[in-house]
C-alpha cells in the first residue's frame, strides 16, 4: 500500500514537474510575445506622435518655452475648440418699442402706447440650416375690441448653399431700404420709424417666397429672389389708408396671400469700406392676381430704391430715395367710379439725416441727431376723366429733430419734435424707449 | 397698345431671366459647408505664417482674473469666456499669439481666431464659423482688416476705431469688443500676470 502511495505520488510529482516545465516554456513564449507586441505599440505610438507633431498642433517637445510668456493660470488642461460643447441650437432674441405723442396743438391726443413688443427665436438643425421667427404684438392688446394686432413678422428657414451664397425660404423681409431689415429702435433715430420707410416703402414689408443671397471678399452683397407680391384687390376707399401708404394698404403679409401674381426683386449693396455703404434695390410684380373681377389684368408695381449711410468721426450720415410707380392701373381706376382715392401712378420719397454721437461714457451715448424728409403718396393719376381726377396733395416736407439717449447699446431713450412744413396740425413731440435682445 | 404691350413683353422678359438666374446659381453653387469657414489650424498660419510650431498655452480663470480684464479691455467678460491660446513658435524663439474665441453676433455665437506677433500688436482676425442669417459681413477682408496694426483695447474702440457695416452692426461690435478683450488677455501674458 505503502509502495503503491509512493509510486503514485511518484508519478503525480513527475507529471506535475513535466506540467510546469511546459507552464514555464509558455509563460517564456507568451512573455516574448508581449515584449514583441510592446515593442511594436512603441513603435506605433512613435510613429503616431511623429505625425501629430507635424499636422495640426505643430508642438515641438524640443522648443524650450519662454520664460517671458507664462500662462495666466495654468490648472485647466488644454481643450481644442473643436472638443467644446457645440454651441446651443436654441436661440431666443427680441426687442420692444413703447412710446408717447403729444400733438403741438392738441393736447387731448396725447397717446402713449406699447407701440411693439417682439419675440424672436430660432433653431439650428446644422451648421448650413437653420430657423428664425419673429412674433410681433402691436399696440399692446389683442382683442376684437382693441386696435391691436399679432403677426408673424419673419417665419422662414435659411440655408447656406456654398460660403457665399445663401437661400432663405418662407416668410422673410425683403432687404430694400435700411430699415426693412434692420428695424429694432434702438438702430435708428427718432422715437417714430422715418416717413420714407413708412409710406413708400411699407417697412415691416414681409413676403413669402424664396430669396438668394450672395456676399464677396469685395464687399459686394447681392439679394434676389421671387415672393408674393400685392393685391390690388384689396384698395380700400379709405382715402387716409392709401394715402398714408399706398403699399401698405395693399400688402398681404403672408395671410392666405394670392399668389397668382408674383414678384421678384433684385438688390445690390457696397460695404467695401468700413463705415460706408451704397445700395439699391428694384422690386416689380403683378398686382391683378387674375381675379376676374379685376379690371386691370395686366395691373402691377414697381418700386426702385437707392440708399447711403458713411459714418465719418462721430457723425453718421445717411440718405434714402424710393419711388414707387403703378402701371396699367387706369382701367382699374375707371371701373372704380365714385372713390376719391383712385390709385395713383407714382408715389415717392427721400430722405437725409445726420446724427453726431455728443458724448459716450461706457454704455451711455447721447446723440443727437436731425433728419428731412420729403414724401408724396399720390403722384398723378390715369384713366380717370379730365377734371374727375383727384387733385395731387403737395409733398409732405417733415423736419425731425431730436436725440437717442443710449443706456446701453441695446437699451435707448427717445426724444423728439417733429414739424411738417405745411401742415403744423401735425406737429408732434414724441418720447419712446426702445431695446432689444 | 403696342407699347403697353411691348412694356408687358419687357417686363415679363426681366421676370424669367431673374427666376432663370436664380435656378441656375442655385444649380451651379458648390455645395460645401457655409457655416464653418475655417479650422484653428488653418487661421494659426494665416495669423502667424512666420511659425513653425504653436504651442498650446492652457488658460483658467477666476474672479480677480476676469476683474482685472474687464478692466483693462474696458468691456464685459461674457459668461461663456474660453478662449483658447498658442504661443506661436520659430526657431524656437516665441513671435506671437494666435487666440480664439468666441462671441455672441445678434443671437448666435460667431467663432473667430485672432493673431498678435511678440509686442502684442494685431497681426490679424479671422472669422471661423458664423451662424446666423445676417451680419456675415463681418467676414469682409476690409472690415477685419481695420484691427491689423492696432496694440491694446484702447486701440480698438467700436465706432472711434472699429468702423460698422451697415446691417451687421451687433456682429462687428461683438467682435470688437471680443477683440479689445483678446488684446488684454496678450498683454496680461506678455507681461507674465
Amino acid at each position: 500500500m505503502n509502495f503503491k502511495h509512493t509510486c503514485i505520488a511518484t508519478a503525480a510529482l513527475l507529471v506535475a514537474h513535466a506540467g510546469y516545465a511546459q507552464t514555464n516554456n509558455d509563460v517564456a513564449a507568451e512573455m516574448k510575445q508581449l515584449r514583441d507586441e510592446l515593442r511594436q505599440l512603441r513603435l506605433e505610438m512613435q510613429a503616431l506622435k511623429t505625425q501629430q507633431n507635424s499636422k495640426s498642433e505643430q508642438a515641438t517637445p524640443s522648443a524650450p518655452a519662454s520664460a517671458s510668456v507664462p500662462a495666466v493660470a495654468s490648472v485647466a488642461p488644454p481643450v481644442a475648440p473643436a472638443q467644446e460643447a457645440a454651441p446651443n441650437a436654441v436661440s431666443l432674441f427680441g426687442y420692444g418699442e413703447l412710446n408717447m405723442t403729444r400733438p403741438r396743438h392738441n393736447a387731448s391726443e396725447t397717446v402713449a402706447t406699447a407701440r411693439r413688443g417682439v419675440l424672436g427665436f430660432g433653431y439650428r438643425f446644422n451648421d448650413r440650416t437653420r430657423f428664425a421667427a419673429e412674433l410681433e404684438v402691436e399696440n399692446a392688446v389683442v382683442s376684437s375690441g382693441d386696435k391691436g394686432e399679432v403677426a408673424f413678422e419673419q417665419l422662414y428657414v435659411e440655408h447656406d448653399i456654398h460660403e457665399h451664397l445663401s437661400a432663405k425660404m418662407g416668410l422673410f423681409l425683403l432687404p430694400i431700404g435700411y430699415m426693412n431689415e434692420t428695424h429694432e429702435p434702438t438702430r435708428y433715430m427718432g422715437v417714430q420709424r422715418n416717413l420714407v420707410e413708412t409710406a413708400i416703402i411699407p417697412t415691416t414689408w414681409r413676403e413669402m417666397g424664396l430669396g438668394l443671397r450672395g456676399t464677396s471678399d469685395t464687399g459686394l452683397r447681392w439679394d434676389a429672389g421671387v415672393v408674393t407680391s400685392f393685391d390690388l384687390n384689396k384698395w380700400p376707399t379709405d382715402s387716409a389708408e392709401t394715402k398714408e401708404s399706398p403699399l401698405g394698404a395693399i400688402h398681404q403679409e403672408g395671410q392666405l396671400a394670392k399668389a397668382a401674381s408674383l414678384a421678384y426683386y433684385g438688390v445690390l449693396n457696397y460695404d467695401g469700406i468700413p463705415g460706408f455703404n451704397v445700395g439699391g434695390s428694384l422690386y416689380q410684380g403683378g398686382i391683378a392676381q387674375k381675379q376676374a373681377t379685376m379690371a386691370s389684368p395686366h395691373a402691377s408695381v414697381t418700386l426702385a430704391e437707392l440708399h447711403t449711410k458713411w459714418q465719418v468721426g462721430s457723425w453718421d450720415l445717411a440718405a434714402l430715395a424710393a419711388q414707387g410707380r403703378f402701371h396699367d392701373v387706369s382701367a382699374f381706376n375707371a371701373s372704380a367710379n365714385g372713390i376719391n382715392n383712385p390709385v395713383p401712378d407714382q408715389f415717392r420719397g427721400w430722405y437725409a439725416q445726420a446724427a453726431y454721437r455728443l458724448w459716450r461714457q461706457g454704455d451711455y451715448s447721447l446723440v443727437p441727431f436731425a433728419r428731412y424728409e420729403r414724401v408724396n403718396t399720390a403722384l398723378n393719376f390715369s384713366g380717370l376723366p379730365v377734371g374727375l381726377a383727384p387733385s395731387v396733395d403737395p409733398d409732405t416736407r417733415l423736419w425731425t429733430v431730436g436725440a437717442n439717449f443710449y443706456l446701453h447699446p441695446q437699451v435707448v431713450l427717445k426724444l423728439d419734435a417733429q414739424k411738417y412744413l405745411n401742415n403744423s396740425a401735425l406737429d408732434r413731440f414724441n418720447l419712446g424707449l426702445g431695446f432689444h435682445y | 397698345m403696342n407699347s403697353v404691350n411691348a412694356s408687358l413683353n419687357r417686363r415679363h422678359s426681366l421676370q424669367r431671366m431673374g427666376v432663370l438666374a436664380i435656378g441656375v446659381t442655385s444649380v451651379l453653387a458648390e455645395p460645401v459647408c457655409a457655416a464653418v469657414f475655417m479650422e484653428i489650424e488653418q487661421a494659426q498660419k494665416v495669423l502667424c505664417p512666420q511659425a513653425d510650431a504653436f504651442e498650446n498655452v492652457p488658460l483658467s480663470w477666476d474672479d480677480a482674473q476676469l476683474a482685472t480684464l474687464a478692466k483693462l479691455s474696458d468691456t464685459r467678460v461674457p459668461r461663456h469666456f474660453n478662449p483658447k491660446c498658442w504661443r506661436a513658435v520659430a526657431a524656437h524663439k516665441a513671435v506671437g499669439w494666435v487666440v480664439f474665441d468666441r462671441v455672441i453676433g445678434k443671437y448666435d455665437l460667431i467663432d473667430y481666431a485672432a493673431g498678435f506677433d511678440a509686442q502684442g500688436v494685431a497681426t490679424g482676425v479671422e472669422i471661423l464659423a458664423y451662424r446666423e442669417s445676417h451680419g456675415s459681413e463681418i467676414r469682409q477682408p476690409a472690415w477685419r482688416k481695420q484691427f491689423v496694426g492696432k496694440k491694446g483695447p484702447a486701440s480698438m474702440r467700436f465706432a472711434d476705431d472699429i468702423r460698422n457695416v451697415s446691417g451687421a452692426t451687433l456682429s462687428c461690435q461683438h467682435v470688437t469688443e471680443g477683440m479689445q478683450r483678446l488684446s488684454a488677455l496678450v498683454s496680461l501674458m506678455s507681461a507674465g500676470k
